[in-house]
């Protein structure tokens, strides 16, 4: 394809990168373009409402809109031996695709001018770039023997449009010449305005008049023409200013004949729905419809799954044609390429974890036998008053072919004694249900304390035994892409690097390791962390505030008694928190480093709605946390500015001293905590592992 | 051995590092495979301070390998930031200081016409190649380059005359190497070649352009031969020993102490290696190579290929100068 061979099938990341023929080849739907559940339809492309089409970065609107573009639509007309008229009529429209940062809209602005007479001279402007921009689209549908019956009509049908100085070119090249050597003189006068200090522009045609009047001028020139849509695609929309958008908003909302607008942009970079228009705001369902993309994949699993397995799948075919996979002749499924890491807790994997030592010298039975004879000097603690009571304890929770089984005894352990319970009645008690478990394999409450708390028991096993905890296998990144596909490619990229690095051969033999896998992981955590330095002091406060956060959520992986398991989620009212920490918040979620949880939920014992986020899963990495998240924290207003707000940072202190005594043993300040700062967060946040 | 699932940072840092460099400059010269293998001939140890095979992958995280598109770009400043520069400033004095700068640049042309471009040693050595590479880089002719052989006219010695210059008309030779280490083979070059030119030519320039030089070789150089001008495109200072007291690679006082250790774990394979340059050729302690080959100057342990008594995998290979 295109004659590249790149070292890496995934090194392309951003669809901005890809040439036409890439955006083709590598385009992936999840249905027939036709079928209603397409991606390609929901982007709505021949209906006349306008649509934004909304995205974290990385989410796929580029590539989805230049998909749409006329440049591409004419290569599928070509492969259907369609001609371009016939391909439009079919398809219903025609894409006009325009990149915002292409504009430099940044130079409408300031220079010792006035607001108004920057938005004027913008308007006429982007009048210009989307006339000439429709009038090349229609010099490419007009073939030649219509071209030269009704090329002059059009000209001087479009010549009507403008207010003075129309142009009198007599074919559309001419004509678009006329408005390209228009835009020009603008531009020389944009550019030098800081020097001259003027700014007389010669606008000539009202703002509408092009955009909207060229296609209803083109298709008024004969019934041969009609039957479809103009479609300006305006990409990346965050580009433009507030006012700017608002001029864009009033198209939308004064948008007349067969044109129509569709709108790329960041989730949060449209800035306002207000138009000119009166100052009446745009309504969704009303002036425009919304298209979500990340939330779409991240509603629909399954939906993203299966996109995201094609999408690897093209990029093999594409760039790496010395891979044996590929949807024909494929023998391996395509997770197969992918090891998985080890969680069934009879694997003797765990066996290795603990270096094959005897139970007595593990290190989480060393931990619970030390903490129980700590508490012993200092008066012990229910059920627990001699060396001989430890003992037994310890008998009872051994397990000594599946440490993992153990180490989850250990940690109920910990968990009666962090209630007050009587811990040899409840090592009894473990011991049964373990022994139930291992005899039956069944499901129950240990199994189910088991799944709950697998994934941090492992963790703190693997940090135990000094060796880095893995991530890997194509589910879980394609959990921690978020709904992004840019996310799940550039976690592929990282990890084709690490394994050819190491020796591997991936998707040609063998499988990628786990140890490449964790190590790309890691690798496209740190990109997507340090790629918030560049934000200036918004991206710093956002860092401290998720590593706060993050060291939280350790503190909890890797405590005696976790009070949430998995925790990387965490909620917070919406009334609740500094205008500051408020603030962090929101900047937070527009960077997407935290992910907003669907479907906000009230507190448990009370009517107040409050909002769930979790930790951006392509971050954990960094910190070792999970990604299959369970647990949700609420937090207080203490701990909610204590995170957020940078200048807290002696409060912070003390809530991580407040999380760590809480969960671990002694356990002195679990109650006195309760009462000081998080009064309801204690109650509710002690899991009663027993309690079903 | 350092490829398991164990999990050490330091090792995982200078993994990465090593990634990075493969991936980048090093030209992919060294995967981790080959680096494992390397590795596997030091000893390994519990206590990181007495590691070898900690001790020589923070060696290798450190190695200065210099491509072919590098060592392009250090000929191309050779020539144009060093070289001509010296024959302007040269022609300037010369001339009445109201000289008009226009007048300056055709007599610099014309000085460089009378210039011949000198490779040191034997033509397939890799003087020679670098000299390819800086005609083609500098959009030089062919004709202004030659072989030092053939700087001299013999046709008359032994006879009836003595040693005369091919090409009386040529006012200025350089000389072009990749590295000055101790500065000993361009003085024992010196004393072949540049002295007789020089006597039978004494108003001829001679220049030594290495496109790295040792301070202490250079300086050598400038006191103890006949060239007229040395100067090297980088100079490495002594830091740039790896165990000098004030090496660059043991500055962090978190890594200070490995400095002794680590130099008595490369003394100790280079004394079996190279027993008489245990720590490089004249005690160089570099840790330099190049996509052509990889100088003596360097450690042993990263260019020794030995087949002999102590077999020895090299990282970094040197192709020596074979002798029949």
């Amino acid at each position: 394809m295109s004659g590249m061979t790149p070292s890496n099938p995934f090194s392309l990341t951003k669809a901005n990168d890809l040439s036409d023929d890439q955006i083709q080849e590598l385009w992936v739907d999840i249905a027939p373009a036709d079928s209603p559940d397409s991606l390609f339809s929901a982007g709505r492309f021949a209906s006349p409402m306008p649509t934004f089409i909304l995205g974290s970065k990385g989410s796929g609107k580029t590539h989805l809109m230049r998909y749409a573009s006329f440049a591409l639509q004419k290569k599928r007309f070509e492969k259907h031996r369609l001609g371009p008229l016939a391909g439009a009529r079919a398809d219903g429209y025609v894409g006009i695709y325009t990149l915002c940062s292409g504009l430099e809209t940044g130079r409408f602005q300031g220079k010792g001018q006035s607001e108004e007479a920057w938005l004027e001279v913008f308007s006429y402007y982007l009048e210009l770039s989307l006339g000439i921009a429709a009038l090349a689209v229609i010099d490419d549908l007009l073939v030649e023997d219509i071209q030269n019956s009704i090329e002059l009509r059009i000209c001087t049908a479009v010549s009507r449009l403008f207010d003075f100085d129309p142009p009198s070119a007599k074919d559309i090249g001419s004509l678009i010449d006329e408005l390209e050597r228009r835009r020009r003189e603008l531009d020389y006068q944009v550019n030098n305005a800081a020097f001259t200090g003027e700014l007389a522009p010669n606008i000539t045609a009202s703002r509408g008049r092009l955009i909207f009047g060229i296609p209803q001028a083109f298709q008024n020139c004969s019934s041969d023409l009609g039957g479809f849509l103009f479609a300006y695609q305006l990409d990346e929309l965050e580009n433009l200013t507030e006012a700017q958008q608002k001029h864009v908003n009033t198209l939308v909302r004064d948008r007349r004949g067969p044109a129509t607008l569709k709108i790329g942009a960041r989730q949060f970079g449209i800035k306002t729905h207000a138009t000119m228009s009166a100052g009446e705001e745009n309504i969704r369902d009303s002036e425009f419809e919304e298209l979500r993309l990340d939330l779409r994949f991240r509603r629909n699993e399954k939906t993203y799954r299966d996109l995201v397995a094609l999408l690897v799948e093209r990029r093999l075919q594409n760039f790496w044609p010395q891979s044996s996979t590929g949807l024909a002749g494929r023998s391996r499924r395509l997770s197969d390429w992918f090891e998985e890491p080890k969680r069934d807790p009879f694997d003797p994997f765990f066996v290795r974890l603990v270096k094959g030592v005897p139970s007595p010298q593990r290190p989480h039975m060393a931990r619970l036998r030390d903490a129980l004879a700590d508490q012993l000097s200092r008066g012990g603690v229910r059920g627990v008053r001699n060396d001989q009571d430890i003992q037994a304890i310890m008998s009872a929770v051994a397990v000594p072919d599946a440490p993992l089984l153990e180490k989850l005894n250990t940690l109920l352990i910990f968990n009666a004694w962090a209630k007050g319970l009587d811990l040899a009645q409840t090592a009894a008690s473990v011991r049964a249900d373990c022994e139930a478990f291992v005899s039956t394999k069944g499901a129950g409450r240990y199994r189910q304390k088991l799944d709950h708390y697998k994934s941090d028991l492992i963790a703190q096993m693997f940090r135990d035994g000094t060796f880095r905890y893995n991530y890997g296998g194509l589910d879980e990144f394609t959990r921690m892409s978020e709904g992004q596909p840019r996310a799940l490619i550039t976690l592929l990229k990282q990890t084709f690097d690490w394994a050819t690095f190491q020796g591997e051969r991936p998707f040609e033999a063998g499988s990628i390791s786990l140890d490449a896998e964790s190590k790309g992981a890691l690798a496209a955590a740190d990109w997507f962390y340090n790629n918030m330095r560049k934000a200036g002091g918004e991206g710093q406060a956002i860092l401290i505030a998720i590593d706060r956060l993050a060291e939280l959520f350790r503190i909890n992986r890797f405590a005696d008694n976790p009070i949430e398991c998995s925790l990387i989620g965490f909620s917070v009212s919406a009334r609740v928190g500094s205008e500051t920490s408020q603030r962090n918040l929101r900047l937070a979620l527009d960077h997407s480093f935290l992910v907003e949880i669907l479907g906000g939920q009230s507190e448990r014992n009370s009517e107040q709605v409050t909002g769930k986020f979790q930790l951006n899963r392509m971050l954990v990495p960094k910190w070792g946390l999970a990604t299959g998240r369970r647990g949700i924290k609420p937090l207080s207003e203490a701990e909610m500015n204590a995170i957020f707000d940078p200048r807290m940072g002696e409060a912070f202190e003390k809530v991580k001293a407040d999380w760590a005594s809480r969960m671990n043993a002694p356990f002195d300040r679990a109650r006195r905590a309760s009462k000081d700062m998080a009064t309801r967060d204690v109650g509710e946040s002690q899991d009663d592992l027993f309690g079903d | 051995m350092r490829n398991g699932p164990h999990h050490d940072p330091i090792t995982d840092e200078l993994q990465s590092k090593i990634k990075t460099l493969h991936s980048s400059i090093w030209e992919r010269r060294a995967d981790w495979p080959d680096v494992l293998d390397w590795l596997s001939q030091f000893e390994e140890h519990d206590d990181p301070s007495a590691d070898e095979q900690l001790q020589a992958l923070r060696l290798l995280s450190s190695f200065m390998y210099f491509g072919v598109n590098e060592i392009r770009a250090l000929l191309r400043s050779l020539y144009r930031d060093t070289f001509r520069p010296q024959v302007a400033k040269e022609v300037r004095t010369g001339l009445l200081p109201s000289t008009a700068l226009d007048l300056v640049g055709p007599l610099v042309e014309a000085e460089l016409r009378r210039t011949r471009f000198v490779s040191l040693g034997n033509p397939s050595e890799s003087s020679a190649l670098l000299l390819y590479y800086f005609r083609q880089e500098n959009a030089l002719p062919k004709n202004l380059f030659l072989h030092g052989s053939d700087i001299f006219d013999l046709s008359a010695v032994g006879s009836h005359g003595g040693l005369k210059v091919q090409n009386p008309d040529i006012t200025r030779y350089v000389f072009i190497d990749d590295l000055c280490g101790s500065g000993h083979q361009a003085r024992e070059y010196s004393e072949r070649v540049v002295k007789p030119l020089k006597s039978i030519s004494s108003d001829v320039k001679t220049y030594y352009y290495p496109l790295f030089g040792l301070s202490d070789g250079i300086e050598h150089l400038r006191t103890h031969s006949a060239f007229d001008e040395v100067y090297p495109v980088v100079e490495l200072d002594p830091t740039f020993r790896a165990f000098a007291a004030d090496s660059r690679l043991y500055v962090e006082p978190k890594i200070a102490t490995l400095r002794l250790p680590t130099e008595a774990t490369c003394r100790r394979y280079g004394s079996e290696l190279v027993p008489a340059h245990p720590l490089g050729w004249e005690d160089g302690q570099l840790y330099i190579g190049f996509a052509h080959n990889t100088p003596d100057n360097s450690l042993p342990i990263f260019w020794c290929d030995h087949t002999g008594s102590r077999p020895w995998r090299p990282i970094f290979r040197r192709y020596p100068k074979v002798s029949w």
